[in-house]
């Protein structure tokens, strides 16, 4: 987890101030299926899910014991952000809910530890919607043991006051629900030696598996989590985004992702070469009317990439690639709208 | 003839005087208890619920994070300003069609502005035909951006960074007053814009009022310039077509460089 990353992290517990304090209850997030929103109650909660049919019909989401310290008497208070499946069956809540702060002068930078939890979707015999937390124990703290194991993580060996702390942030759901891609961040941290042990800036890419109920990897997260640029925050962002993964792969359909810098620049290539075409046949009162018409298409292309990163949370590297693929989708889009008027030879 | 449309004035903001502690002293008082200053008060504008676009199954953005004022609406009430809440800091302000929930573009701005910011504040003055909008994006010293933006169609036809200019008008007075040649790339002031108003002359006009200074740091070693500007954007000619500086005080440097 780099600085942004971090800022956002606190971000998120910040943001519960941003509601008015007349707005106790807060519409949160509303199922792609439009049975039921998430909606929660300001400081402490709960989370609750209320079926829009029937809004007196509401279930509490239970918190398990390490994730209930909403609203802990802190300065900061919490918020979650629910982002639910696209089958409405599973609802993955990070949370900030430990809210130790630590300052570290290596960091530069307050770090809320940070909880997730995914529900499932359960049907009662009543017939009424029923979530349930897919494990007991921390979601996050089983994903980062997972990723350990599976990379051979370097793990520091603790000192008495040694703290782990963990993260895991949403990246994405696949199209099918049967994987959601998350990127989960551990650190340690020293009271005495008041510093890093090991250092929480850093993140892997894993996937949970909705339908075996375990953690995963596939070849595309593999090469991503391989790759030394993934946590070399020196690295420039053309090459950092090489280790950048967006989208979760369906059952069935993985295999490696587009490479937004790639798809990008052989578009405005493309487009560069037929707006220049464009201009040379285009008679000189009509050049600037051309001129003018790109002007608002470059604008309506970076607001279409700014929306696409605000729609789906993301930050750093990540927002960096999913708005190189929203500039790359459009520019394909107006090249091939520019192609149909140029004139024959 | 010169027809003004509409204006807005904003109260005068507090600026380190020289060589007057005590006056210092007692503006710091009067605009600690008068609640300092008017700029970026959310707390008396009423907001407006905007929902914008959203993926499906995640958190809206734009209603649970992005605030619309009714401050910032045009005067057709259609078009407004949105800017983001603390949680998603950094992210840009947007023109809206408020009327449709519609994101119309990103305000082009280094430092987008966002609610509580420090030293920071949120101004939009709006034509009276709705049809461009001036927003300033208020910073320490001076604006971190002013824009104008232009509608066309309901769309974004045309923005223009506006900041830069004004701060550069200046130069040549600030040169002349400490004698040295003058260097627009380096020579600007400092600036407040104190008052908008928009004019119609055949098209659209914009009159900007200024006051530029510099060393805000009341500095010994630094000369200080403070003056005003009149300046006036003409939308169709694309360019300021007048500008006047008028220098209200001048303090040479004590020692050191100027």
């Amino acid at each position: 987890m780099n600085r942004s990353m971090l800022a956002i992290v606190v971000g998120l517990s910040l943001g519960a101030k941003a509601f008015g304090d007349d707005e106790a209850n807060v519409r949160l997030t509303a199922a792609p299926s439009d049975e039921y929103a998430v909606t929660w109650t300001k400081l402490a909660g709960p989370l609750r899910v209320v079926m829009v049919k029937n809004p007196s019909e509401t279930t509490i989401l239970d918190l398990p014991p390490w994730a209930q310290a909403w609203g802990n008497g802190t300065l900061v208070e919490p918020m979650p952000l629910p982002f639910i499946s696209p089958d409405s069956n599973w609802i993955f809540v990070p949370t900030r809910t430990q809210l130790e702060v630590i300052f570290s002068p290596a960091v530069g930078s307050e770090y809320f530890e940070g909880a997730a939890i995914l529900y499932h979707r359960a049907h009662s015999e009543e017939g009424t919607a029923r979530f349930e937390a897919v494990m007991s124990d921390r979601f996050d703290q089983a994903a980062w043991e997972f990723l350990s194991r599976e990379l051979k993580l370097k793990v520091t060996e603790s000192t008495p006051d040694a703290h782990r702390v963990f993260s895991a942030n949403f990246v994405d759901w696949s199209e099918d629900s049967g994987r959601l891609l998350i990127r989960v961040s551990s650190g340690v941290y020293s009271s005495s030696k008041r510093g890093w042990l090991e250092s929480a800036v850093d993140g892997w890419y894993c996937y949970f598996n909705t339908r075996s109920g375990e953690f995963e990897l596939t070849d595309r997260l593999r090469a991503a989590d391989n790759n030394p640029v993934l946590n070399d925050f020196s690295t420039d962002d053309t090459a950092a985004l090489t280790a950048v993964v967006i989208h979760a792969e369906s059952i069935g359909k993985e295999g490696p992702e587009a490479s937004p810098s790639q798809n990008f620049a052989e578009a405005d290539k493309r487009l560069n070469e037929i707006y220049n075409l464009l201009m040379t046949q285009a008679r000189p009162a009509d050049r600037e009317v051309l001129r003018e018409e790109e002007r608002e298409w470059i604008q309506s292309r970076d607001t279409e990439a700014e929306l696409q990163v605000l729609e789906r949370w993301m930050s750093d590297r990540e927002a960096s690639a999913l708005k190189l693929e929203s500039e790359a989708i459009s520019t394909g889009t107006r090249v091939v709208a520019l192609e149909k008027r140029l004139k024959k030879p | 003839m010169d027809v003004c449309y509409s204006s807005a004035t904003k109260p005068a903001r507090f600026r380190p005087l020289l060589g007057s502690r005590v006056y210092f002293l007692t503006i710091v008082a009067v605009c600690f208890l008068a609640g300092e200053s008017t700029r970026g008060d959310e707390s008396e504008d009423r907001s407006i619920e905007f929902h914008g676009p959203g993926h499906p199954g995640y958190p809206n953005p734009f209603l649970l994070s992005y605030t619309l004022l009714e401050s910032t609406l045009s005067p057709n009430k259609q078009f407004g300003v949105i800017f983001p809440k603390l949680l998603l800091e950094g992210s840009p302000d947007f023109i809206v069609d408020a009327k449709q929930s519609l994101v119309l573009g990103e305000v082009n701005t280094d430092e987008p502005y966002f609610e509580h910011k420090n030293r920071g504040g949120l101004d939009v003055y709006w034509s009276p035909d709705s049809s461009a909008v001036l927003v300033e994006n208020a910073g320490r010293w001076e604006p971190d951006g002013l824009v104008l933006l232009e509608l066309k169609d309901g769309k974004i036809s045309r923005q223009t960074k506006l900041g830069d200019q004004l701060g550069k008008m200046f130069s040549p007075a600030i040169a002349k007053a400490e004698h040295r040649r003058n260097d627009p790339d380096n020579g600007g002031a400092y600036y407040d814009v104190k008052a908008v108003r928009w004019k119609k002359e055949g098209g659209l006009q914009l009159r900007i009022s200024c006051d530029g200074y510099t060393n805000p740091k009341a500095f010994d070693t630094s000369s200080t310039w403070e003056g005003k500007l009149e300046a006036v954007y003409d939308l169709g000619q694309q360019k300021f077509i007048e500008q006047k500086v008028t220098q209200t005080n001048f303090s040479p440097a004590h020692g050191g460089d100027q």
